[in-house]
């Protein structure tokens, strides 16, 4: 424990160091008669302190003795200024902060347009961090919900994305991983509740889990029981826990309901419980719960489900991953029919990835990106605010000068600044925060659905110290501006100017002049960015979708479980559709398991062409798949570019034809498609193509086209028939369109709900909705950025004109022509501004690379952008100069001269 | 700084009393005092030697000359009660004493000008 002596004496002398430092800020007396022997006392405290009681010791002499000493500044400071005039100390902040005010409050105009440029700024930035914080910084709302984390597979080498998780892999994490404490299966399905008699039925989120849901995301059911592994087993009685408002809305909050049983999709569940209010998955809400049938008989199966878990204690997110990574190699021992060289060629993995990141991951970058935009606006913002104050420091020079020569010490001159600062930006931060309030709904309601979490954005304590320290920044440097202008040796030059009108010093035009420069930079880059935004935007809306969405509504229907026997799908689509085509200003119906673009995921499966010989360790080819009925095909102006349309006798007769896409025909098919015979696997039969359709955006407008088969509703062989369709009409409005099919099915099955009703066109803006919001965020924040822009380049340039208005009066005088005075003056302006368009496109070019991934179709050097952006700010600048020009040009050459 | 009359503040008292047993260094005022009060009292550095300075100023301590100082350190400043100190610090002795016994008496006493 003996330390050597010299550590004792290291401690005692970097205290002694620290406290002659900190004693600097106390007044002179204190720091000639005191300060030297009680820095020795205290170090001497200290190195006993650290003897007996080693460094914790040390340590707590030594903050003691510096609080002390820090304590006392205010004291020491009304002792040796007692004397003096009242508000000239340090001490007196209030007398200060009041002189500020009334300071400001003389020259109103200052004042305001400091305070809005600012408010205009720091509003921005409140506004997109409240955005920022909530949905990337904030915690997910669990309990250690940083231990929650999403399990799923890649399999690149199959052209998918990602794979979720099969019966077969669920049971092999839930039995194999250690490094998991709980582990859950979970997919969200829509149900049909049926109503009581009289009422209509309602169709229901559902949330289809495993037991460790409850565990993973540490939920306790409100009334009941929670799920049980049992529940999972093939053959176990249905279980349902009710969501709090279902249980609220529909049920009357009855506790009586646990050990009900419901009706879901004609089948009979019980209750068993009900969650507390709020729960939720991550990224969705669900109404209620049933228990998902895990069946060990499903081998690896078919990936239908995500699978989630929580990390067991001690466990960290990096050995979780190896082991679960370690446990792919051992897949074909778990599932014999899967093969080594399979698993290579899709080029198998597995991920483990912490919940709040799978959620949020894919909004990231575009946040950040307006971070960084709201940033530059602040800083423009700031800039001006900087020129403003300059501006002021330049008339109080004259005041600056006579104090320091009086013997104002430098201290008390920044205070006065600081003062005069921090009520500016005090004053500022409060507009910005009313104002980013609003700006906020604003966001949130333009934001697009793809935004997760937007339950947690909101103005939070750590939003609004953000802004108090937007407030302390600004206060800071605007109070440290004026201070490079009050050099002491300045003071007899003005003195001097100030007897005259003066002129600005030299280094005061250069500092605002690089204001100016910095303001054009930052403003080209923002420009330059939702230029390459708009672009992005353009190419994407001049996509086409394959399809023609205007004028088609889509909406969807679901059938129970009561239509089993052969053909009866069919015959109820058909009449249904019969009857909604006789509604007056139809002018085109069809039906389809998955609508293009509507973005809730789609089915997907691997298939062969006959005459195919395909070497064994191939991957195997992957189409996306969708079932449909005549008529789809016309409805949704989808070319037909071969073959025939599909007819319902295909459908009556179940035939095995088959529609595939362009993409399909050209890469796997070749020449004469139709006729030729496809099907999904050794087990299915064989399939004839009876036509080949235009490629179609399913996933996304800015993804290549994908091969895709179509089928009939119901086709013989081929698994379950189509049970939910979206029915898509062609003509009437959503309005009048839902409340006549809402009667048809009332009188075909009164069993069957009507549920989301969307309109085409409304799905194809949601796909380009996180573009076109990014775009327009961008558009905002540039067009503020250019306004600030033109005026601080205005505010420079008329200024300058303003200080050499005796010169150029002379100028004139002696037989200048007004316009070689515009000249002049506008040439002062185009030096700057092609000063700051230089070195803005030097920083547009290096920053804009961050949009690369945001981008569709346009290079982030796209000379029309740049050379666009650079000529628009070329013409602000222009603008913006011309008005002191004019000014100029019209000065009195008789009134200029008077003067000297 | 305080007449006769008002009561002393308590780090000065704590100070003079400290001097009141002969000359003492900055730190050795420091250690007294915190012995007298139990750990109540700690003058940290800057508080002890501004009131160090407050007592020198209006004449109560003074500070000794280097080759009147007891100890072998040098460059320690030592300080000694000066006598009008020492009659302050009886007169608020006096001051204690009477609130003192005014509070076992369990009434105020009658104020004397």
């Amino acid at each position: 424990m003996d330390a050597p002596s010299s550590i004792h004496d290291r401690r005692a002398d970097r205290l002694r160091s620290a406290y002659l430092l900190l004693g600097r800020a106390h007044p002179r007396g204190f720091r000639i008669g005191v300060l030297r022997a009680a820095a020795d006392d205290a170090a001497e405290a200290v190195r006993l302190a650290s003897m007996r009681r080693g460094r914790g010791g040390a340590w707590a002499a030594g903050m003691r003795s510096l609080i002390d000493l820090a304590l006392r500044i205010p004291a020491e400071r009304r002792r040796e200024h007692g004397s003096s005039r009242r508000g000239e100390s340090m001490g007196n902040a209030v007398t200060r902060v009041r002189r500020a005010i009334r300071g400001l409050a003389r020259r109103p105009g200052y004042a305001s347009v400091a305070v809005l440029t600012l408010g205009l700024g720091i509003a921005a930035n409140v506004a997109i961090f409240a955005v920022v914080n909530g949905v990337l910084l904030k915690p997910l709302k669990y309990p250690d919900s940083d231990r929650i984390v999403e399990v799923a597979h890649h399999a690149p080498g199959l052209d998918l994305p990602a794979l979720p998780q099969s019966a077969g892999t669920s049971l092999m994490y839930l039995r194999e991983v250690r490094a998991f404490s709980a582990y859950a299966a979970l997919e969200t399905q829509g149900r049909t509740l049926a109503g009581d008699p009289g009422t209509e039925a309602r169709r229901l989120t559902v949330l289809a889990a495993s037991s460790g849901f409850f565990s993973v995301f540490g939920v306790r059911p409100a009334l009941g029981r929670a799920f049980v592994p049992a529940d999972s087993e093939v053959g176990a009685p249905p279980v349902a826990l009710l969501g709090h408002e279902l249980w609220t809305n529909s049920y009357g909050s009855d506790p009586e309901v646990v050990g009900r049983a419901i009706r879901l999709d004609g089948e009979s569940v019980e209750v068993v419980g009900v969650l507390p209010p709020g729960t939720r998955l991550p990224d969705r809400d669900f109404d209620a719960m049933i228990a998902l049938p895990l069946d060990p008989e499903d081998g690896f199966g078919s990936f239908s489900h995500e699978g989630v878990a929580r990390l067991a204690p001690g466990v960290d997110l990096e050995s979780a991953r190896a082991e679960v990574t370690a446990l792919q190699e051992r897949i074909p021992e778990f599932f014999p029919d899967v093969g080594v060289e399979l698993l290579d060629a899709a080029r198998w993995r597995a991920s483990v990835t912490p919940a709040k990141e799978a959620v949020v991951a894919h909004v990231r970058p575009t946040l950040w990106i307006l971070m960084g935009t709201v940033a530059f606006v602040l800083l423009i913002a700031a800039a001006n605010v900087a020129n403003l104050v300059l501006v002021r420091a330049e008339a109080r020079h004259r005041e600056t000068a006579v104090r320091t020569a009086l013997g104002a010490a430098r201290a008390d001159l920044f205070a006065g600044f600081l003062a005069e600062s921090a009520v500016l930006s005090v004053a500022g931060t409060g507009v910005g925060l009313a104002l980013a309030a609003v700006t906020l709904r604003a966001l949130m309601a333009l934001a697009p659905d793809g935004l997760p979490r937007r339950e947690a954005i909101g103005l939070s304590p750590a939003v609004f110290l953000f802004a108090a320290a937007l407030a302390v920044a600004a206060a800071g440097v605007f109070a440290l501006l004026p201070l490079m202008r009050s050099r002491v040796r300045d003071v007899a030059g003005a003195l001097r100017e100030g007897l005259r009108g003066g002129t600005s010093s030299r280094a005061t035009l250069r500092a605002r002049n690089a204001l100016v420069v910095v303001q054009l930079a930052l403003a080209l880059v923002l420009v330059a960015g939702s230029g390459l935004m708009l672009r992005s935007f353009q190419a994407l809306r001049a996509v086409d979708p394959g399809f023609e969405p205007e004028g088609v509504t889509s909406v969807r229907v679901s059938l129970d479980q009561g239509y089993v026997e052969p053909g009866a799908v069919t015959r109820f689509y058909r009449e249904l559709q019969d009857r909604v085509r006789s509604l007056p200003g139809v002018q085109g119906v069809g039906m389809a398991s998955e609508v293009p673009l509507e973005g809730r995921g789609r089915t997907a499966g691997s298939f062969e062409v006959e005459g195919w010989d395909r070497p064994d360790d191939a991957p195997p080819v992957v189409a996306w798949r969708q079932r449909v009925t005549p008529g789809y095909l016309e409805t949704l102006g989808i070319a037909l570019e071969d073959g025939r349309l599909p007819l319902w006798a295909d459908a009556e007769d179940r035939a095995e034809v088959v529609w595939v896409t362009r993409t399909l025909a050209d890469r796997y098919i070749g020449p004469d498609p139709v006729g030729r015979r496809i099907r999904d696997s050794d087990e299915s039969p064989w399939m004839v193509v009876a036509g080949v359709v235009g490629d179609v955006a399913m996933d996304d407008l800015d993804d290549e086209p994908a091969p895709g088969v179509l089928r009939l509703v119901e086709t013989a062989d081929i698994g379950q028939p189509a049970m939910q369709v979206a029915v898509l009409v062609k003509g009437p409005e959503p309005a009048v369109l839902v409340p006549a099919m809402r009667s048809i099915l009332r009188d075909l099955d009164p069993g069957v709900p009507l549920s989301i009703t969307e309109s085409m066109v409304e799905i194809v803006a949601r796909d380009m909705a996180d573009t076109s919001f990014t775009a327009l965020m961008l558009g905002i924040a540039s067009l503020l950025s250019l306004t600030l822009g033109a005026v601080g380049i205005y505010g420079v340039i008329s200024y300058v004109v303003a200080q050499r208005t005796r010169e150029l009066g002379v100028r004139m005088a002696l037989g200048a022509a007004a316009g070689d005075v515009r000249a002049m003056v506008v040439r002062q302006g185009l030096t700057v501004t092609v000063v700051g368009l230089g070195v803005g496109l030097v920083a547009a070019v290096a920053i804009t690379r961050v949009l690369g991934s945001l981008l569709y179709e346009v290079s982030t050097t796209d000379p029309l952008v740049l050379g666009g952006t650079t000529l628009l700010l070329l013409l602000v600048s222009l603008a913006a100069s011309f008005l002191p020009a004019r000014r100029a040009s019209r000065v009195d050459p008789v009134e200029a001269l008077r003067s000297e | 700084m305080d007449a006769h009359d008002t009561p002393l503040k308590a780090n000065r008292f704590q100070v003079l009393l400290a001097l009141s047993e002969g000359p003492l260094h900055g730190f050795a005022i420091r250690e007294v005092v915190e012995e007298r009060t139990n750990g109540g009292m700690i003058l940290w550095p800057a508080t002890l030697y501004g009131v160090l300075r407050d007592l020198a100023e209006v004449g109560w301590i003074a500070e000794l000359e280097g080759a009147e100082a007891p100890d072998d350190d040098a460059r320690r400043k030592y300080y000694e009660l000066t006598p009008d100190g020492r009659g302050r610090l009886l007169d608020e002795a006096r001051r204690l004493e009477g609130w003192a016994a005014a509070a076992r008496a369990g009434l105020r006493p009658e104020e004397s000008g």
